[in-house]
């Protein structure tokens, strides 16, 4: 996957905030499961959790939030790159993805007022983004919602 | 008018682990149904290779013609010493094969203990297994460490597979390094669904505990090995060797397959029902068991996908865990696997033995019979054992003998079928065939249906009475062990005796049915000849066989003394359903069954048996001396078979009255006291004779041994039949004028 170690870092970081507002059970597996994914997402998504013929037989296989919310969360550090280069088509690269960390509560730091923010329709449209992404990856409805609104939640809205 | 409706009162789970378990039964007939399979298909590989490709067509063609060539009559001795000819030619071909055999079977043991160990490794590899740690998941690991204490277990290592959701366990490895392996998806279910987080692991724990662990690998790693070693090598022989002959051995050898297959995938699936029970005994376990489960699939799922299938299906798993009445049954289908596996194993084993101890044919067919009696009475047998238990402890009818016996016989036809033996052994004109066949076939099938009918009853009644005798014991195991190998002995002996007829079937016609007419009419027996003259000749001859035979003798006595010995313990009896171990659940409600047995009655049958002897020798002792005293040729007479008319008449009379009177067990009480009566006529018939001929009538060669062998060997063929009746005649008037819609009785 072309994700860079520093897209990877601010994915991951994000991700479990996440995973441990909406599955906070899942937070033993958040270390694997991530570490599997970016070595292979296609591959990751392709496991349904089959039985051992001389296991258990018969427990059902749940739909695990943490690589929906790692897939969905790249999607959407994508989506926020994109908007503020197109707003920012003169600085570097390294300053965009500063600014894509600083949208994020958990990065801002001291120097709050001259980071970037986002407005309201560009949340909404990182909600509708991290919805449909969610319900692709068959998750259901409701737990798609919630992680769509946790993801909304972990940014900053311009004041 | 309606009354209060009952209470709907559930009944105390009975304690399936108190007993042997399904798995073992299914483990031991796989293992016997490989080692016979395997054995047959070295055999003929290596007949095969090492007669540089010579069918076993060409090899019986080429010993019959060579003892034609020396032999060519018809009369008996002609033909005796044809067929002597003939099998020293076959055994000069086969006797090379030993090694060869036996390095197959080494092979086969080599390759599934490799594998055994190999299996967990390679499978911990494949699913990335790595060690839980409390640096994963600290709470989820003190659980663990909790659950095993709780499970009465040694901590076993814990790993997991992070990136699997399934809610699912593993329990393997070899026993000195014992692993739980659990899913990513069943550690997050701690947080949301602890009980079904308990349950899965307790349901792993517990295969440990109920030391299926090893039998589930092993049962993997044999089949396989079966498949490289023994299955794969026949196979490519028949495709060099035997192509005309392709089909209808290649047909036995995947019914061979499947066979062994069916038996690897029901222990499997037998082994989770097991660990689903022991599991649900600890609370809120039974619901969260139920939920985890799938939704039970498709009631149209057919039979056969069920016993293709490696689990046991959503339903059979819940039932059991809600009454595992089903694990205490034992049917027809079960027999018929026990058939099959053994008659498949038994003539195999047979002709190993033979090839390897050459002088000693009897060794080799008496070995083969205890395995197969071992294993008939430690499946069958321990099944009908653990039925009788649970129709003890709920007042229900005892198993359906006739049924199991059915499904032995059944199997047993099989698996000659299966065996390769109409292809491989017998020559052509050897086989009986026609009306003959079908004669001696309704005579050997009816001795083995019948024979093991009343054994499984006689096990059944043995059951009864030693479990009432072992239930203040912490264990049952005892009452195990003594009825098993007693009923192991019995069948053995009784099953001797039958595969020793049996060879009539296969080899038969080689001495033509005329021929052996023929030359006993010549010898002042004239009979008929008909199809009907093969069977004659083999009950008659198994009736000289028993008559005649020592070990016959000590067998039978068996027939008593197993079932009367919990007697002498019955301080300590009580019933059944009061054992500690008899129950699942600590503090269950215990319904007594509803009517209690009635009790032992030994002593009466001996006196019964004391006075028999008392009145043959009121009779015996005063026609002796007045015979002697008149000094006429009538002593002699009346010394021989004389007494021996009145003493089986006494005897007979005796054993009838007891089965008559005893309620329980009336069958086993005659036998005794016939046994009672029959060593009190021998004392007294050798006293006769030592006080009309003086002490020098016991140096008569043979007296004594007559005596022995008239009153206790010949008396039991005839007071056993007579017993049986009478016991069931009696049985059947009771029942007639019990209460209607009373309890039934168990035997």
């Amino acid at each position: 996957m072309g994700t860079s170690s520093q897209d990877r870092q601010l994915i991951t970081d994000i991700s479990r905030d996440v995973v441990a507002a909406v599955a906070p059970e899942e937070m033993p597996v958040f270390r694997p499961v991530t570490a599997a994914y970016f070595e292979d997402p296609a591959k990751l998504a392709q496991r349904l959790g089959g039985d051992d013929m001389l296991g258990f037989g018969g427990g059902e296989a749940i739909v695990f939030l943490t690589p929906v919310a790692l897939t969905v969360m790249t999607e959407v550090v994508a989506y926020l790159r994109a908007e503020l280069a197109r707003s920012l088509k003169h600085e570097a690269s390294g300053a965009v993805d500063d600014l894509v960390r600083s949208l994020f509560h958990r990065f801002r730091g001291p120097r709050a007022h001259q980071a970037a923010s986002l407005t309201e329709e560009q949340l909404a449209d990182v909600r509708r983004i991290t919805f449909e992404k969610a319900r692709q990856l068959h998750v259901g409805e409701a737990r798609a919602g919630l992680l769509a609104d946790a993801a909304v939640g972990s940014l900053v809205l311009s004041t | 008018m309606s009354g209060p409706a009952p209470a709907t009162r559930r009944l105390a789970r009975l304690n399936p682990f108190a007993f042997p378990s399904d798995t073992d039964f299914a483990f031991w007939l796989l293992i016997a149904a490989i080692l016979g399979s395997s054995i047959l298909l070295h055999l003929a590989v290596a007949n095969a290779v090492l007669a540089g490709g010579e069918s076993q067509t060409a090899l019986n063609a080429r010993c019959e013609k060579q003892a034609t060539a020396q032999h060519p009559g018809l009369t008996l001795g002609e033909r005796s010493a044809w067929v002597s000819i003939f099998n020293a030619c076959e055994t000069d071909s086969v006797a090379s094969v030993l090694p060869a055999v036996l390095a197959g079977t080494a092979g086969l043991a080599v390759t599934s203990v490799a594998l055994y160990l190999l299996i967990p490794a390679l499978n911990a590899r494949r699913r990335g297994l790595q060690p839980l740690t409390t640096d994963d998941a600290p709470e989820v690991v003190q659980e663990l460490v909790a659950l095993c204490r709780e499970a009465g277990v040694r901590q076993p290592r814990f790993v997991w597979d992070p990136l699997n959701p399934a809610s699912s366990g593993l329990a393997f490895g070899p026993p000195s390094r014992r692993h739980i392996a659990l899913t990513g998806g069943l550690v997050t279910r701690y947080w949301t669904d602890s009980d079904a987080f308990r349950a899965v692991a307790l349901h792993e724990l517990a295969h440990l505990r109920n030391g299926d662990v090893d039998k589930a690998y092993l049962v993997v790693a044999v089949w396989w090995a079966f498949l490289a070693t023994a299955l794969g090598p026949y196979v490519l022989s028949l495709l060099i060797f035997s192509r005309s002959n392709l089909l209808a051995t290649g047909l036995r050898v995947a019914a061979l397959a499947l066979l062994v297959y069916l038996l690897r995938n029901a222990t499997l699936r037998s082994r989770e029902v097991y660990a689903d029970v022991r599991a649900s005994t600890r609370p809120g376990i039974a619901a969260a068991l139920d939920r985890l489960l799938p939704a039970d699939p498709d009631t149209r799922l057919s039979r056969w996908r069920r016993l293709l299938g490696r689990h046991p299906s959503p339903a059979l798993r819940r039932q059991v865990v809600r009454d595992p009445a089903p694990l205490f049954r034992v049917g027809f289908w079960i027999a018929l696997g026990t058939g099959i596996a053994g008659a498949i194993a038994y003539p195999n084993v047979e002709a190993v033995v033979g090839l390897a101890f050459p002088g000693g044919s009897d060794a080799s067919s008496w070995i083969a019979a205890l395995l197969f009696g071992s294993l008939v009475v430690g499946v069958v047998g321990l099944g009908a054992w653990r039925a009788s238990f649970a129709a003890l402890a709920r007042g229900e009818l005892a198993p359906r003998t006739w049924l199991l016996a059915a499904g032995l016989g059944a199997g047993l036809a099989l698996g000659e079928l299966l065996s390769l033996s109409e292809t491989v052994y017998v020559p052509a004109g050897f086989r009986l065939t026609g009306a003959a066949l079908l004669m001696f076939d309704v005579v050997w099938y009816g001795l083995l249906l019948g024979g093991v009918t009343l054994f499984l009853r006689w096990v059944v009644g043995c059951a009864s009475a030693w479990l009432e005798a072992m239930a203040r014991r912490d264990s049952p195991r005892l009452a195990h062990l003594l009825g098993f190998i007693p009923a192991a002995v019995v069948l053995s002996v009784w099953l001797q005796y039958l595969f020793y007829l049996n060879s009539f079937r296969l080899v038969g016609g080689a001495i033509p049915a005329a021929t052996v007419a023929q030359a006993l009419s010549s010898a002042g027996f004239p009979v008929p000849v008909g199809d009907y003259l093969d069977a004659a000749l083999a009950l008659a001859f198994l009736l000289v066989l028993l008559a005649t035979s020592p070990l016959f003798y000590v067998t039978a006595q068996l027939l008593w003394l197993v079932p009367l010995a919990p007697w002498l313990w019955r301080r300590g009896a009580a019933p059944a359903l009061s054992a500690s171990w008899a129950l699942l659940d600590a503090g269950a409600e215990r319904v007594e069954s509803s009517r209690p047995l009635a009790a032992l009655q030994p002593g009466p049958a001996a006196l019964a048996g004391l006075a028999g002897g008392a009145v043959f020798g009121a009779i015996d002792l005063p026609v002796a001396a007045g015979l002697a005293a008149l000094a006429t040729d009538a002593l002699a007479a009346w010394l021989g078979p004389g007494q021996a008319v009145l003493g089986l008449l006494v005897q007979a009379g005796v054993a009838v009255a007891v089965a008559s009177w005893t309620r329980r067990l009336g069958a086993v009480h005659a036998l005794f006291a016939a046994f009672v009566a029959g060593c009190t006529i021998a004392v007294i018939a050798l006293a006769a004779a030592v006080l009309t001929l003086g002490p020098s009538a016991l140096r008569v060669a043979g007296l004594p041994a007559a005596a022995l062998s008239t009153y206790l060997n010949l008396s039991m063929m005839i007071t056993l039949p007579l017993a049986l009746m009478a016991a069931a005649f009696a049985s059947w008037v009771r029942g007639l004028a019990s209460v209607p819609g009373s309890a039934p009785v168990h035997p």
